[in-house]
């Protein structure tokens, strides 16, 4: 069974771009009639949503809230099955005024619980079909709070893959993220983004963390002349947002793999350099130890082949069985089958 | 003429220790106020030590200015005022830094030496209360690194302030006068004293044919020294069949490092335990003794100045593999003393080491080119000279 649907977004959910467009793009192959309602600002600018498949299926309001006359009259006029509400907060609105009286409501919550404040949580668990929660903690919260227990689902987050470079254009975003100590070998991955910036090759390469050998990758960076290129971060709980490729270029064993591991189960294809008694394997390029040369060459095989990213990201997703962007839009759809059913 | 030496350990490094010996001996008052103790039992010829001041002393010290000079411990607390919360918070507080500077308010030396530009940073406070001219050094890393590191930004806004203020600022070569220029030292007031050697100290390397290649490092065990590309070229050589012995010859720093830990697994997870031995640190006169058995230096640094070991090794009459980090190129030209080569490259350094183990007669040639060039620049003679010459002009200008 498919259907007409309508997602209504704010900024204050979690769900980022990317994710949504992937969504929107998995349930129109799968054939549903899908609309996504968005106010103009950074929605507006959303690289994922300028998608040629999704030509026609965004509606942008300039300056108008979600919540405003333009976008009622919108919904009204497209009579949609469901509508799915990607704030606790936005639904509140919607629901308080008695907006959508004979759809089914799917509402998206936030990881934080802030929306859990919204003033009409009484009347969202009334009206809605399905209450969709990040984690089993932020559902149990709801549950708190009074959600009916049957319809919470958790529907786990997946990492925003943008497909931002699968027609070239733009940087190759890497990541790499875990404690800056030496056992990390980032002096050797900053090295070859500088060989990439060589072969022409453009990329963005952030490293999140702190540790004692923060000393010699900031050097690394000033010796390379990498001070537009590479940052140095902070760890900020969304280390592969926005990420094309994952980079380990650990020289020890003993440095944690939990890193390469979640660069996986996110669909992020990653160029690691091999390890003694785990070596990874599917879902990336694996390379020497300290050999920047190597590390470079196969980041510029990866930022000259989206699909190659796309396969790989993919078959590492496939081993770890978390869930990503593809589970998540295949999860996302059985549970609008079962809101409509 | 009275020299007040504040921020180094005690004993200090080799060079310095022979610099203030050398200072000593030409009749001058040195003066040493360290920041930290290593062997309080150590002596040097001449040369007087205050230690760092302990915790408890700070009401002592502040009474005792008190009553000498109201006006140095107004200025004082007033320089403590101002310190930047960054810099306040790296010391324990500005009550840290009161204390740190209170011993020091009181005294009237005719010239104070600051040997690190960290050090300097530290005492800003006192830059106002000393009648005298302050002497900072700039040597390499506080130049070429540590403004980019993002934990040491209260150093990196100190260091203007500290150039600005200085009467006279020494650096070991020409590049780092134009480095430190960058960070706001005006260059009129730059002096570039070279490090130095004393050849007559070193003997001349042997010159042997044939056996192992004996190659040597000789620094602090420290991640700016690239141990891990000198590693992988001692691989490189090892699998092209050359009988490798590489010695490293050197600690850990004072304030520690993981960069031994680094260097024992590389070494591990390249297989070179049967070439690469970790000596630990050794005297210098021992240091005089390796070189003079050693075929090459090996330095893989990635920031330098001009380093004294290089200058060590010339003087030893030892050909010199380097890569071309900071000064270095003040005193090794590549294909004469040695090989220059890109720093972050151990196929480069590897490629050089095999030159030379290739052949003894270019090792030979490039040994004596650089025992002459030390002769001709670099001796210590010529270095105390123009200290004592900096020195002079800077009281004399008073």
């Amino acid at each position: 069974m498919t259907g007409r649907v309508a997602m209504l977004v704010s900024t204050s959910g979690d769900d980022g771009g990317a994710v949504i467009a992937y969504r929107l793009r998995h349930l129109l192959e799968a054939g549903w009639d899908v609309r996504l309602f968005c106010k103009g600002g950074v929605w507006g600018r959303e690289p994922a949503l300028q998608d040629e498949a999704l030509r026609g299926r965004v509606q942008v309001a300039a300056r108008a809230r979600a919540d405003s006359a333009p976008f009622q009259r919108r919904l009204r006029r497209l009579r949609p099955a469901l509508v799915h509400i990607h704030s606790g907060h936005l639904a509140s609105k919607y629901v308080a005024r008695g907006l959508l009286p004979d759809q089914r409501l799917v509402v998206s919550f936030r990881e934080d619980g802030q929306d859990l404040d919204a003033p009409e949580l009484d009347g969202i668990w009334r009206r809605v079909t399905l209450a969709l929660f990040p984690s089993d903690v932020a559902c149990g919260r709801a549950l708190d709070r009074g959600c009916p227990e049957e319809r919470a689902e958790v529907l786990e987050p997946a990492i925003e893959i943008r497909p931002n470079g699968a027609n070239g254009e733009g940087p190759l975003r890497l990541v790499s993220f875990g404690p800056l100590v030496w056992e990390r070998g980032y002096e050797h991955s900053v090295h070859a983004v500088a060989l990439l910036r060589e072969m022409g090759v453009r990329c963005e390469y952030r490293i999140v963390g702190e540790g004692e050998h923060v000393q010699a990758v900031a050097f690394a960076r000033h010796q390379l002349g990498l001070h537009d290129e590479v940052r140095l971060v902070a760890p900020d709980g969304k280390p592969l947002e926005s990420a094309d490729v994952f980079v380990d270029p650990a020289v020890s064993d003993s440095a944690s793999s939990t890193a390469l591991a979640a660069a996986q189960s996110s669909g992020v294809p990653y160029v690691a350099t091999a390890r003694r008694e785990a070596p990874p394997e599917g879902g990336g390029i694996v390379v020497p130890r300290r050999d920047p040369v190597a590390l470079a060459e196969a980041l510029a095989r990866l930022a000259r082949d989206p699909g190659l990213r796309r396969r790989l990201g993919r078959q590492g997703q496939q081993q770890t069985g978390f869930a990503g962007v593809y589970d998540d839009a295949q999860r996302l759809e059985s549970l609008y089958r079962r809101a409509l059913s | 003429m009275h020299l007040l030496e504040v921020g180094v350990h005690w004993p200090p490094e080799t060079f310095l220790r022979r610099k203030l010996e050398g200072l000593a001996a030409g009749g001058m008052r040195v003066t040493v106020a360290a920041n930290a103790i290593r062997d309080a039992d150590a002596e040097l010829a001449g040369v007087e030590l205050i230690p760092p001041a302990r915790a408890g002393s700070g009401l002592r010290d502040a009474l005792a200015l008190l009553v000498r000079s109201p006006r140095r411990l107004a200025r004082l607390l007033l320089g403590v005022r101002r310190v930047p919360p960054g810099l306040a918070r790296r010391h324990g507080g500005r009550r840290a830094i009161l204390r740190m500077c209170l011993p020091l308010a009181r005294l009237r030396p005719d010239v104070v030496q600051f040997e690190w530009n960290v050090a300097a940073v530290d005492h800003l406070p006192l830059f106002a209360v000393w009648d005298c001219p302050v002497v900072t050094s700039c040597r390499g890393s506080d130049l070429t690194v540590y403004p980019h590191v993002p934990a040491l930004a209260a150093y990196a806004a100190g260091l203007p302030e500290v150039l600005g203020r200085a009467s006279a600022v020494h650096c070991v070569s020409e590049s780092l006068v134009a480095e430190a220029a960058r960070h706001g030292l005006d260059i009129h007031k730059a002096r570039v004293i070279r490090p130095a050697v004393d050849p007559a100290a070193f003997q001349s390397a042997a010159g042997r044919a044939g056996g192992a290649f004996r190659v040597l490092m000789v620094s602090e065990l420290r991640w700016e020294k690239g141990y891990e590309y000198a590693l992988g070229a001692a691989r490189e050589l090892v699998d092209k069949g050359v009988p490798l012995a590489l010695e490293l010859l050197g600690g850990v720093p004072p304030a520690g490092s993981s960069e031994r830990n680094r260097i024992a697994h590389t070494v591990a997870d390249l297989g070179l335990e049967r070439h690469v031995t970790l000596a630990g640190a050794v005297s210098p006169e021992e240091v005089g003794r390796r070189l003079a058995r050693a075929d090459v230096l090996l330095q893989s640094s990635l920031a330098e100045g001009i380093p004294n070991t290089v200058l060590e090794a010339m003087a030893c009459g030892l050909p010199v593999v380097t890569s071309e980090a900071g000064s270095v190129t003040e005193a090794v030209s590549d294909g004469i003393e040695g090989f220059v080569v890109e720093p972050r490259s151990a196929p480069a350094l590897a490629q050089a080491l095999l030159r030379l183990w290739r052949d003894p007669a270019l090792r030979r040639r490039m040994g004596v080119a650089g025992r002459e060039r030390v002769r001709s620049g670099f001796t210590l003679e010529r270095q105390l000279q123009d200290f004592l010459s900096l020195y002079g002009e800077l009281t004399a200008a008073r």
